[in-house]
């Protein structure tokens, strides 16, 4: 399969390396992302033009924290000149009153996502570190008040797993947001060695469901999920029904089970670690495709033989796994994402353990007796 | 009548500095504005006419070019041309050279 579209619509970049915060889980640090050395800033404007060149349409910057870089304001004026639009994933501790009302005057941002990890101190701080809570919210604010529009996205772990009906008062009622997204921590990067102390539980992760669930009912549309309990609990119980041959219309993933089938790496984004290293997917950076520096992203798009074999991951059928057979899910299964089952596989055209359903149940988990498909 | 006093779309044209033509592969191809939420489908022949709008070819020179590079152009080409030219100068994604 060639490339989908002439040169990527979006990419993802870290554009630092740095954080000031260490949390427990984070996929960045002790990750093929974690890079020394930040580029300097006349590398990623020259970058930034080379996406002008191959009309990209938007960035998301990431790392690393990246209002830590004190060039931020420059980078978006190089954004803003490369006719881009930008959205920012940010812990938001750093982010200030001025550099909210720059990014607003861009005209050109998005979104900031700031993670918010709890409706209290103690449940946010519990992997993100003390004070960081009231820091997020204060960055939060300076969002607001400056007209930046804000995304919230509360990763669970074992800190936090019971503050969840707190999480979403705070963020639905008293902060007024529109919606918040609930993800949980994965095995990548710093929580590998904190898995234990971060991760939950398989009763956890039950609870987490059934109480997300219940959120859900509470305030209809306001929470999102791409990954973590909620959308595990909505996922699997149409798996469950169409293995027991229920109706399966409007399970996410049914229509494409069967096959690797988790995402579309490769179809429309690609990414760039700090280093400046291409890679197909934050969530690979150990899948290196050139370096922006030295390679024309339009070129490595087009003829990348990693990126055209990362294409075909969705002609791969699951029955070809060991783990798999006999698996009566596997109908509906798509094997989810090819990062998370790197990491725990050492292979990106594996179905991710963590998200097998027949595991789950294996080891005693529960779904929601009402979990909508 | 002066070059100032013509219509928009009787002097050169230029596409404003920010959109992007953008193609996405199988003949297929938009026009984004960056500061707003629109995106146009270009077919092949406003997609030509897009990438001419450098601020030397006025509407009669844009449907030359359009009639070189494409077999069975409707007789008509230039009104359409000048039709979608005024649209895009109406919205502000185009400007007349002098403006």
């Amino acid at each position: 399969m060639g490339a989908p579209m002439n040169t990527p619509r979006s990419v993802d970049i870290d554009v630092t390396g740095r954080c000031n915060l260490r949390c427990a889980y984070c996929y960045h640090f002790a990750s093929a992302a974690d890079t020394p050395d930040d580029l300097p800033t006349a590398v990623w404007l020259r970058f930034f033009a080379e996406l002008k060149r191959h009309a990209v349409l938007d960035v998301t910057l990431s790392g690393g924290e990246p209002f830590i870089r004190e060039d931020l304001p420059v980078l978006v004026e190089g954004i803003v000149a490369a006719n881009l639009r930008f959205s920012i994933l940010s812990n938001g501790t750093l982010v200030t009153p001025e550099l909210a009302r720059m990014l607003a005057a861009s005209g050109r941002c998005d979104h900031v996502q700031v993670s918010l990890d709890g409706g209290s101190a103690a449940a946010h701080d519990a992997c993100r570190g003390a004070g960081s809570f009231e820091r997020a919210l204060a960055g939060l604010q300076a969002l607001r008040a400056a007209g930046v529009p804000v995304a919230v996205r509360l990763t669970i772990h074992r800190g936090n797993v019971h503050d969840l009906e707190a999480a979403a008062r705070l963020l639905l009622e008293d902060l007024e947001l529109p919606s918040f997204g609930a993800n949980a921590a994965g095995y990548m990067g710093l929580c590998r060695g904190n898995a234990a102390a971060v991760m939950l539980t398989t009763d956890e992760r039950s609870a987490a469901m059934e109480t997300l669930l219940r959120l859900s009912d509470r305030y209809p549309g306001r929470i999102g999920a791409m990954a973590g309990p909620l959308a595990e609990a909505r996922l699997w119980a149409g798996m469950v029904a169409a293995a027991e041959g229920g109706a399966a219309d409007g399970v996410s993933g049914a229509p494409r089970g069967g096959r690797l089938n988790g995402c579309g790496v490769g179809g429309a984004k690609l990414a760039v670690r700090a280093d400046g290293v291409v890679t197909p997917c934050t969530q690979l950076p150990q899948i290196e495709l050139g370096h922006i520096a030295r390679d024309d992203l339009g070129e490595l798009w087009r003829t990348h033989p990693e990126l055209a074999r990362l294409r075909r991951r969705h002609t791969i059928a699951l029955t070809e796994f060991a783990e798999c057979a006999g698996c009566p899910y596997i109908a509906a299964c798509t094997g989810n994402c090819p990062g998370a089952g790197a990491v725990l596989t050492g292979d990106a055209y594996r179905p991710s353990p963590d998200a097998c359903l027949r595991r789950f149940l294996e080891d005693g988990g529960r779904l929601p007796q009402a979990a909508p498909a | 009548m002066t070059g100032a006093e013509k219509p928009p779309c009787e002097r050169p044209v230029s596409l404003a500095a920010r959109m992007i033509v953008r193609e996405e592969g199988d003949g297929y191809a938009i026009l984004v504005d960056p500061d707003g939420p629109r995106s146009w489908i270009l077919n092949p022949v406003s997609l030509l006419v897009c990438r001419r709008l450098d601020g030397t070819r006025r509407v009669p020179e844009l449907a030359d070019v359009a009639r070189a590079a494409f077999r069975d152009v409707p007789d008509d080409v230039e009104d359409d041309v000048r039709d979608f030219v005024g649209r895009l100068v109406e919205a502000g994604l185009a400007e007349p050279a002098g403006s």
